[in-house]
């Protein structure tokens, strides 16, 4: 800090600015700081670990539509089939 | 960066950064608030600081900004609560209502200051920025230039605005005292 009479600092508010001194932050502050961020590097692994659930159990959603839709084709032509083995009637009225 | 490594910046920078935030809000709580949060940006950016300026002038700009944003949602918080918008609980420790606690400033001149220090407090950011770090923080011309990323000859310019318009706050106080 500058030496400076109160009386010059009275009459210039910016040689008063200057009459503030620096102090000494809180002595727990620096741990604080560090629990915070290793708080926060534990909850970017939770998080993390939360988007990989979702995206996990997207995949497998997508796999398990993926069978139904193979699964549902694969009936589909089954059913074709049969119906196509089945004779088909006509109309006509046989010639005794 | 490993934690240790961290923590010796933190060691090295925390004084800077507490004293710079509490000469914006005047209020030692909210200070160790904003010292938090500066040092918890400067370990998530850590990785993106280039280099280009000096680690002590880039963590000076973080906590510039974050002291502003703090202040300007103090403000918006003050307005939520006057117009009966907001929830929540009323402001403890109001640095916009409230004298300055700042345990920097020496008993015989408190008065002065806390005169001076409102007057502040109504000056647009920049001028206020430029007035905490040439006069307070006791910085040269050339390291606030580089801090705000002006020229040193718009920093002077800044510097007489805001001179200026310290002058017109404090004596329409004065008058409106009278």
């Amino acid at each position: 800090m500058k030496n400076k009479s109160s009386k010059v600092a009275m009459n210039d508010p910016l040689a008063l600015l200057q009459t503030i001194q620096k102090v000494d932050p809180p002595a727990a502050l620096a741990g604080k700081i560090m629990q915070k961020v290793n708080q926060q590097k534990v909850n970017f692994q939770k998080v993390s670990i939360t988007y990989v659930g979702i995206a996990a159990s997207l995949f497998i959603g997508i796999i398990c539509m993926e069978g139904y839709f193979i699964y549902q084709s694969n009936t589909q032509r089954k059913n074709k089939a049969m119906v196509e083995l089945v004779g088909q009637t006509q109309n006509n009225l046989y010639h005794e | 960066m490993s934690p240790a490594n961290f923590k010796d910046i933190v060691l090295s920078y925390q004084k800077q950064v507490y004293n710079l935030a509490l000469n914006y809000v005047q209020i030692p709580a909210d200070a160790e608030e904003i010292t938090q949060d500066v040092f918890l940006k400067v370990y998530d950016k850590i990785e993106q600081f280039e280099g280009n300026a000096q680690l002590k002038t880039w963590i000076y700009r973080i906590t510039i900004n974050t002291s502003l944003d703090f202040l300007k949602s103090k403000k918006f918080k003050l307005f939520k609560t006057f117009f009966g918008i907001s929830t929540d609980a009323p402001l403890a420790n109001d640095s916009l209502q409230k004298n300055s606690q700042h345990p920097g400033i020496l008993l015989e001149q408190k008065e002065g200051l806390q005169r001076v220090l409102k007057a502040i407090d109504k000056l647009p950011a920049q001028q206020k920025t430029v007035l905490v770090l040439l006069k307070i923080e006791q910085l040269k011309q050339q390291e606030v230039a580089e801090i705000m990323d002006l020229r040193t000859k718009a920093v002077e310019s800044l510097f007489q605005r805001a001179k200026k318009n310290l002058h017109q706050i404090l004596n329409t106080t004065k008058e409106n005292e009278k």
